[in-house]
């Protein structure tokens, strides 16, 4: 299948809140709450339409666990967005977030598009986070930020699909060099180069970013 | 059945030749009690053995689960025997010749004693390798770990669910298996507080745990984390991770150079594909057959083994790896397609790791990893400021581009001299010319002024005046420079 472009994702985030589930959920369309530790990283991937352009998502799961920040940090290089994600049942997964922010401006392009994700909004009984303080979080980090349930799908979709539009708003601003690599986008095979970016009127649909509620 | 033995007591006691209507219902009624006190027991006794029953036969089932994989190279009749005699040995903690015991590893192990035998193995390469003091782990008992609490509980609890989630013993939440998993997992994160809980370890555990008794397991997980050097990998830094990392790559680029070209042209480092291969020594990939004779070959060889096996599973597929195209192809086959080989494909993998050594470049490469690291260092501490890549990147391009124009200059300007020293070499030899012919000329003035002083000397004073009157008649018609000339 072709497509105009190819967006890298990485998900970050502790170990446990949910990263294998939400990228299973956006690939698959399913949630499969056993299933095997991530080591290292594991991928996915997914076409995606955003102002009538085939994009493909390439989707780059880690490791959450601590001991594998030295080998996660190798795998931020050529990211143009990042999905980071806490668990809001357990505070300490939101108190890592700085840490975490702090290892992905370091070792990616300063353009990225992060998208501070709060998922498990399904178990709202045992919510440790409100969704305020993410919220907080995101304003004061210049982060894109929603609530998840990678179990309902809530959200989800929107999740991966805002940080894409938000990506293709830069491109069209012309923030993002596309014939650098190194920022995560790559052009499609057989797209004839002046098809891209530019100024361009199809830019209004991404105007929706904030604004999604939506069912959590 | 039950009704029996109360039956005999009661028609066996009832004699009627018995006086006393008094002692005659004593009796009776002690008779009834001992009845009912028998049958009691009797009940009691029968529920025993029915438990033990049920403890023998959930045992047997237990082992049947844990055991329930298909083996990669069934052994003979006679290599079983052979096991058991060596097992027999090792009761007599008696060092056993190596190279025996590495022609019978060849030939298979048997399932139903490969716990054992681990355990044997263990105990023959600590026969031979005594760990310096300070490496050892600390001397605590499995017993008394138990029994404190660790500061890893929610990390390990999280991932138990998360290792082996389809193996039948290990898929029931909170049943045995993970219960056991869970013990052997706190008590290792207590003994070895640098490495604590890291993930993979769990897939390592668990194989052990299928194949033995949560201590023994205990006992095999310290020896293959601290005898054979396991644990230096799930420190916190990683630094051996990334050791190991490099030296794959370099066994490939070494030995396999056209997949090296492969991978590294849709950028696929092994750091993408073969973390789990060692930090879970392939367990959490690939099938529990070919995963227990990786063990085999571990509890042998040590870490090694794990280069060998990867090196060796790569370069089986490598037709089929430069077959994909891209990157998810790629990385697709190497997660998914590679570990879902069939028997014959493994058992080759394993003859060709028994028959392989790679230690001597496993070393270089190790060396080779450190030298390259502290150049590292040292250039990005002449740097001072740790740029950002991609503005470094940019540099370099500028430069480079910078470099070719200078280039170009410089090869036109080299054009440009050779062109004048030539000319320059026309133009010395013209001059020479000139300067002969200017000689010669002049030579030749000479000789033409001597015969016109000749001519006037031999001609009379007024034939000369009519000569000279001629002369300038004849002169003064084509050019006046030869009349000036003829003047002078």
């Amino acid at each position: 299948m072709t497509y105009a472009y190819l967006f890298k994702y990485i998900i970050i985030g502790d170990t446990g809140v949910g990263k294998s589930c939400l990228l299973l959920q956006f690939t698959d369309k399913r949630f499969q709450p056993v299933h095997d530790l991530t080591i290292g990283v594991e991928f996915g991937a997914r076409m995606v339409n955003i102002d009538g352009k085939q994009i493909k998502l390439q989707i780059w799961d880690t490791a959450g666990q601590e001991s594998f920040r030295s080998i996660t940090r190798s795998y931020y290089r050529g990211a143009a967005g990042a999905l980071l994600v806490y668990d809001i049942t357990r505070r300490e997964t939101f108190n890592h977030l700085t840490s975490w922010l702090e290892d992905a401006r370091q070792h990616s392009s300063s353009n990225m598009v992060i998208m501070l994700i709060g998922n498990k909004s399904d178990l709202e009984s045992r919510r440790d986070v409100k969704r305020e303080e993410g919220e907080a979080f995101a304003r004061e980090h210049g982060l894109i930020f929603m609530e998840t349930s990678a179990k309902t799908a809530c959200n989800v979709e929107e999740a991966f699909i805002n940080t894409a539009k938000e990506i293709y708003r830069k491109i069209q601003q012309g923030l993002f060099d596309v014939h650098n690599e190194a920022n995560g986008i790559k052009i499609g095979p057989q797209q004839c180069i002046s098809t891209s970016a530019g100024p361009s009127t199809a830019q209004r649909n991404s105007g929706d970013i904030e604004s999604n509620s939506g069912c959590c | 059945m039950e009704e029996e033995p109360l039956a005999m007591f009661v028609s066996g006691d009832d004699d009627p030749e018995k006086v006393g209507k008094r002692k005659k219902s004593e009796e009776l009624r002690s008779l009834w009690r001992k009845a009912i006190h028998q049958q009691i027991l009797l009940l009691r006794m029968e529920k025993e053995n029915q438990k033990l029953e049920e403890a023998s036969r959930d045992e047997l089932h237990t082992r049947k689960v844990k055991l329930d994989y298909e083996e990669v190279g069934v052994c003979q009749k006679e290599v079983i025997i052979t096991w058991d005699k060596k097992l027999l040995n090792c009761r007599g903690k008696l060092r056993c010749d190596m190279e025996d015991i590495y022609a019978s590893l060849k030939e298979g192990v048997p399932k139903s004693r490969r716990g054992e035998i681990w355990q044997f193995l263990a105990l023959q390469y600590r026969l031979r390798h005594r760990l310096p003091t300070k490496h050892q782990p600390p001397d605590i008992s499995y017993k008394e770990l138990l029994k404190q609490l660790t500061a890893q509980q929610h990390a390990i609890l999280v991932d138990l669910g998360r290792t082996f989630p389809t193996h039948p013993y290990f898929s029931a939440q909170l049943g045995a298996g993970q219960l056991s998993l869970f013990n052997l997992l706190k008590a290792y994160s207590l003994l070895d507080k640098e490495v604590g809980y890291c993930q993979g370890i769990s897939f390592v555990a668990g194989v052990l745990l299928l194949h033995m008794s949560e201590e023994q397991a205990f006992e095999m997980l310290k020896f293959l984390m601290y005898d054979l050097g396991f644990r230096k990998q799930y420190r916190p830094d990683m630094m051996s991770l990334q050791i190991q990392m490099y030296q794959l790559s370099r066994l490939l680029h070494d030995y396999h150079r056209d997949l090296y070209n492969h991978l590294e042209e849709n950028e696929i480092s092994p750091s993408l594909y073969a973390a789990p291969w060692f930090l879970t020594l392939f367990a959490s990939q690939f099938p529990l057959g070919f995963v227990a004779r990786v063990f085999d070959i571990i509890f042998l060889q040590g870490t090694e083994v794990i280069f060998k096996v990867a090196l060796s599973l790569l370069s089986s597929q490598e037709t089929l790896i430069m077959e994909c195209e891209n990157f998810e192809n790629i990385v697709e086959f190497l997660k998914n397609t590679l570990p879902d080989m069939n028997t014959s494909e493994m058992e080759k993998i394993i003859t060709q790791v028994l028959e392989m050594d790679i230690s001597k470049q496993l070393h270089a490469y190790e060396v080779e990893y450190h030298v390259l690291q502290d150049e590292l260092q040292e250039s990005s501490n002449a740097c001072e400021y740790s740029e950002p890549m991609e503005k470094l990147e940019r540099a370099n391009s500028q430069l480079k581009r910078q470099n070719m124009d200078l280039l170009e200059k410089l090869q036109v300007a080299h054009a440009k001299i050779q062109t004048l020293e030539s000319s320059l070499e026309n133009l010395l030899t013209r001059e020479t010319k000139m300067k002969s012919l200017i000689r010669t000329l002049e030579q030749e003035k000479m000789a033409y002024q001597k015969a016109v002083e000749q001519i006037r000397k031999l001609l009379p004073a007024d034939a000369l005046a009519d000569c000279e009157s001629l002369l300038r008649e004849m002169t003064c018609i084509p050019n006046n420079k030869a009349q000036t000339g003829s003047k002078a």
